[in-house]
């Protein structure tokens, strides 16, 4: 048995306060980029620092998803989750065959699981899973 | 800067074809053209074509049939905006003195394309795309968010197929050529929520081609040629600037480029043809193209004033959603489209007495752009 391996570097990891989206943030303008960028998006500037974004988030939209698309078979459900920054993220959401899709301003929780599997690896990445309960973290 | 006009347009068979080879569909839409503007296709100085998948020299391979060798042939891929690309390509050409006379292609077989029957997916690399994003995909999404931010119902995006339909209907060379009610588009099978079956473009094969001239040369073969007055195209911008999904910045820049050089206002405008691959979208074009104020796309499909016999008709060809998408073909097909509009050739489509008509296509999703390119072309004469 290998080591899963992530989707790609750099992007998310697991830290004892639960998963993070990996981001970058501007010291010139304050603008924040996911996925991380060495160069700010914004304004030009190199000067950019790591931030995590954490892993709670808000729902801004979503849909199920019925026809198979590459490694996802039919019935799968997507969205995108606004996260702290205003950063807008396009994921997979954790939801059951035949469960509602979650109201938009529902917030939701990352989680970093194994996606599909790759010349015999676990390729692992992101996903939200609706966290009702929770207070968004930007709201 | 010089003017230039469109000389002659021409479209082939429309449908799922895959015995019909690229050559053979880019030749009948091209001999179509050339035979229409009048002029032999010896005199052609340049040829622009676009395909998207499996695309080498598709200029060549086409114009090899039809006689024409040695000019400078160029092959562009813009996605969906491809055939957009190669019209804008020959436009700047013919406008700086380059040459005098040329043609535009956009040919392609999506049957025979390694896509064909499957959802088009971005890049293969593209992260959104890995984590499940198609086509179809993004346009629910933005669907879904026009319900919540447009008071939109699944009855409305089924309302835009329906219309699109009710001038298929009409138009020989739609691949679909039959009405449907809105609780037959709704009734049909689901794709992404909200959109179904009916609400998304066929997977087509087929080809368009446009010959444009210089006024030197436009004016000896035509009495009325329809002049270009407004020619935009633009890439996409970072998807953190828009504040909603529920726009396409690109396409609402690419329109105010071309009324600017076309010294158009909207309300000028008497006919339009856009990219409505998936129906929900084509109300998100009507603001970002002007036509009525933001927020207001549903009332303005609700009105009537998109549909036969309204105000500022969209799509009378009956758009993607009846004719089917080629894609690269469409960007020159919207403007053999509107070309017929001008003339008054469009039979039962015909939007009396139009005299300036807007042609729009998008094409392409990357991760973190609103679009990929968008292009606008406004017509007059």
């Amino acid at each position: 048995m290998t080591n899963p391996v992530p989707l790609r570097e750099g992007l998310f990891r697991e830290t004892a306060a639960g998963p993070t989206l990996l981001a970058s943030c501007c010291t010139a303008c304050g603008h924040t980029s996911y996925p991380p960028a060495p160069r700010c998006l914004d304004c030009g500037s190199e000067a950019q620092e790591p931030v995590e974004l954490g892993s709670d988030g808000e729902l801004l939209c979503a849909t199920v998803v019925h026809m198979g698309n590459n490694r996802y078979p039919p019935g799968y459900t997507v969205g995108y989750v606004t996260m702290p920054h205003g950063v807008r993220v396009f994921a997979q959401l954790a939801i059951s065959a035949g469960e509602d899709l979650p109201a938009p301003g529902t917030p939701m929780t990352l989680e970093i699981v194994p996606m599909w599997r790759e010349q015999e690896q676990d390729v692992l990445a992101y996903r939200f899973v609706p966290a009702p309960g929770k207070e968004s973290a930007h709201a | 800067m010089r003017e230039v006009f469109v000389l002659g347009v021409g479209q082939s068979d429309f449908g799922k074809m895959p015995e019909r080879s690229i050559a053979d569909l880019g030749g009948q839409a091209a001999r179509a053209a050339i035979a229409d503007a009048g002029i032999n296709s010896a005199q052609i100085q340049a040829v622009f074509s676009s395909r998207v998948y499996d695309a080498m020299i598709t200029s060549q391979t086409i114009m090899k049939d039809l006689g024409v060798t040695r000019v400078e042939m160029v092959n562009v891929e813009n996605a969906c905006a491809g055939g957009s690309t190669a019209i804008r390509s020959l436009y700047k050409d013919i406008a700086a003195g380059f040459v005098d006379l040329g043609i535009a292609i956009g040919v392609e077989s999506m049957t025979t394309s390694p896509i064909a029957g499957k959802l088009i997916p971005p890049d293969r690399d593209d992260l959104d795309g890995q984590l499940g994003l198609s086509m179809p995909v993004l346009f629910a999404l933005q669907a879904q968010r026009l319900m919540e931010t447009h008071g939109a119902t699944p009855e409305d995006f089924a309302q835009v197929s329906v219309k699109a339909h009710d001038f298929g209907a009409l138009n020989p060379r739609a691949q679909y050529q039959r009405r449907f009610t809105v609780e037959e588009v709704l009734a049909s099978r689901m794709i992404a929520d909200p959109i179904t079956l009916l609400q998304c473009c066929p997977n087509t094969d087929g080809a368009a081609a446009v010959v444009m001239a210089s006024a030197d040369v436009a004016k000896k073969y035509s009495e009325a040629p329809v002049r270009i007055a407004g020619s935009a195209l633009v890439s996409g911008d970072y998807d953190f600037r828009r504040s909603d999904i529920t726009t396409l910045e690109l396409g609402a820049r690419a329109a105010a480029r071309a009324y600017e050089q076309a010294g158009v206002a909207p309300s000028d405008v008497d006919v339009v043809e856009l990219h409505d691959a998936f129906a929900s979208e084509e109300i998100v074009h009507y603001e970002d193209l002007g036509l009525c104020a933001r927020g207001d796309g549903v009332g303005l499909l609700r009105s009537g004033a998109t549909s036969i016999g309204g105000r500022i008709p969209v799509n009378p060809s009956g758009g993607l959603l009846s004719l089917g998408h080629p894609l690269a073909a469409s960007g020159v097909r919207v403007i053999c489209d509107i070309t017929d509009q001008l003339r008054g050739r469009s039979g039962a489509s015909q939007v009396p007495g139009a005299k300036v008509g807007l042609a729009q296509m998008l094409g392409g999703v990357a991760t973190g752009l609103d679009a990929a390119a968008g292009s606008v072309h406004i017509l007059t004469v």
